[in-house]
């Protein structure tokens, strides 16, 4: 079953083109990775799925209605959650309240919230911080946090914007057995990543971006061995590491 | 862990006990001392508590930091005591219509500036405040700058909030500070709380949460100005004269924030011992200063702020509680 359909998308920023005539589609289930070097859009493509930025053309359908241009907590409402790459905890309150505040999404009782995001921290495996104030927290949790509270939303499809970017190797495999764990919940996930070594390992499909545009699309390994993004990505990384 | 718990429920209970007997000793209090003065400090204390848990709200949760809450302060004075005057309505029905219009007020001409963030919504807060003040100043049909005097109607009657004595003005600013303060922890512990604090925190994050920022703003802006619109009923009944520098200008607006900030912005005791810290401070420095020293309290005030900014910049109850959170887990290593 098709989840989210984004139909020929296309945002400019005042001349410059951020995302050109995108599409893609994605099936319930998976995990949908998009690559592609600095400034290739991916962000931006986040922000126009989730409502932060209005598409100039192009339409978004998610579980078959119409989602384009809705307010950033409407679209949560229908089931997007998304992660920022850099992390914004609201700092002055409790780890357990930054999740609580995305758990209110679905309740209204306080204790009612309060047990979703008992069972998000537990998921995520940060029970042990629940009581610390959210900036007190280094940031590596701080990124395990953001996950933490969007999966309190109880979302159908959650878009993690580089949860691994600048992580430690334990950090790393903490979050990837995290991201397993969010899987194993039928949680459909898009997740925009740097590292390729990642990337191959945990997505179905990848579509790379370059430019604002897709020029690739595939299993991960078709993708690996497409001439289009190794001369735009991969190319020139290697050709720096030899 | 069960220590812990029990030791938990005991401090709690010991919280419960310190509460109720702060309670009964504000209930009695009158009736132990019949010093007028005495009284009205302590109607003071109530009223500034009151108000300052009413900016609270906008600014402290939300951290829409105003200048501009005497606006609602005036315009609920103005309301009760332009219909007691014209129309003989009773000031607790003025009370509720002072709510209205404020709200109305509120959401009309402070809308637009929700927009804006940090120190441009605090200079916003300043003019449209201004405007609202001038308006008054410049209307005869309101008493423009000379104000209005609320004539003595009857000797003592709770129809015309109207009394000789201060005791009743002592209940019924307690009473109706403890019915806020009530709201306000209820408020605090539900979604509407927690998503103030979400705004406050972060605004892109809270709206990735699913939170309608513009509509809690709205939530939080009508709700301040209406427990300010209710305070400022009672400043009219209370000194049954009211002009537009008394009720909207810039020294009200400021001493509605600063036993907040004082005593601890965005928490629900902060503005209570913000105010019982300051008013006394203040009366006493009119009382025994004003003479020679007049103002001599804002000169405190300032060393406080100051001091407050340096030492306590989560207040004296973000302090003390910081204090108290170290004293137990020291205490709890200790065992």
């Amino acid at each position: 079953m098709k989840l989210l359909d984004v139909d020929n998308v296309t945002k400019n920023f005042k001349g410059l083109v951020a995302v050109k005539n995108f599409s893609f589609e994605l099936e319930k289930g998976k995990l949908l990775g998009i690559i592609g070097p600095n400034g290739a859009g991916k962000t931006t493509l986040f922000n126009l799925i989730t409502g932060f930025y209005p598409v100039d053309s192009g339409t978004i359908t998610f579980k078959g209605e119409d989602i384009t241009n809705l307010k950033p907590h409407e679209i949560c409402r229908k089931g997007i959650a998304r992660t920022f790459q850099i992390p914004k905890p609201l700092g002055a309150i409790s780890v357990l309240d930054n999740i609580m505040i995305g758990a209110f999404n679905r309740v209204t009782s306080t204790s009612k919230a309060r047990k979703i995001a008992e069972e998000s921290i537990s998921l995520v495996a940060l029970s042990q911080y629940g009581s610390v104030k959210a900036n007190k927290l280094p940031v590596a949790f701080q990124k395990t946090l953001a996950i933490a509270s969007s999966l309190a939303t109880q979302p159908k499809l959650l878009l993690l914007d580089e949860p691994f970017a600048g992580l430690s190797p334990t950090d790393t495999e903490r979050t990837l057995i995290t991201v397993d764990n969010i899987r194993k919940t039928g949680v459909t996930i898009i997740l925009i990543e740097h590292l390729m070594r990642i990337i191959m390992k945990v997505a179905d499909r990848i579509v790379v971006m370059h430019h604002g545009e897709k020029i690739s699309e595939g299993k991960p390994e078709e993708v690996a061995g497409d001439p289009k993004v190794i001369k735009a990505y991969l190319g020139e990384k290697y050709a720096l590491r030899k | 862990m069960l220590r812990i718990k029990m030791l938990r429920s005991s401090l709690k209970s010991k919280q419960l006990e310190l509460l109720l007997m702060t309670l009964i000793a504000l209930c009695i209090a009158p009736l132990m001392s019949k010093s007028t003065y005495f009284l009205h400090v302590m109607i003071m204390i109530f009223f500034f508590a009151f108000a300052n848990n009413a900016w609270n709200i906008l600014s402290g949760y939300v951290g829409l930091v105003s200048f501009g809450h005497g606006a609602f302060l005036g315009l609920g004075a103005y309301t009760s005591t332009l219909l007691l005057l014209n129309f003989g309505v009773s000031p607790w029905i003025g009370m509720i219509a002072g709510v209205i219009l404020t709200s109305i007020v509120a959401a009309a001409l402070f809308l637009p500036l929700l927009k804006l963030s940090g120190h441009f919504f605090a200079l916003s807060t300043i003019a449209v405040r201004e405007i609202i003040r001038l308006v008054f100043e410049y209307t005869p049909y309101v008493g423009g700058a000379m104000g209005l005097t609320i004539p003595i109607i009857a000797s003592s009657s709770l129809y015309y909030f109207q009394f000789s004595s201060k005791i009743p003005y002592y209940y019924i600013a307690l009473t109706l500070l403890l019915v806020q303060i009530l709201i306000l922890y209820k408020m605090e512990r539900s979604k509407v709380g927690y998503y103030f604090i979400a705004i406050r925190e972060n605004e892109e994050t809270a709206k990735a949460l699913g939170v309608d920022v513009k509509r809690y703003k709205i939530i939080a802006l009508v709700l301040s100005a209406s427990f300010s619109a209710v305070i400022g009923t009672f400043y009219a009944q209370y000194f049954l004269y009211i002009h537009p520098n008394s009720t909207m200008g810039v020294l009200i607006s400021v001493e509605m924030l600063l036993s907040a900030v004082i005593g601890g912005s965005g928490t629900l005791l902060g503005p209570v011992i913000g105010a019982f810290v300051l008013i006394p401070v203040e009366t006493v420095c009119r009382v025994y200063l004003g003479g020679m020293w007049e103002g001599f309290h804002l000169v405190i005030y300032g060393i406080l702020l100051i001091s407050v900014s340096i030492f306590a910049p989560g207040g004296i109850y973000g302090k003390a509680s910081g204090l108290l959170e170290t004293l137990r887990s020291k205490w709890r290593k200790g065992k």
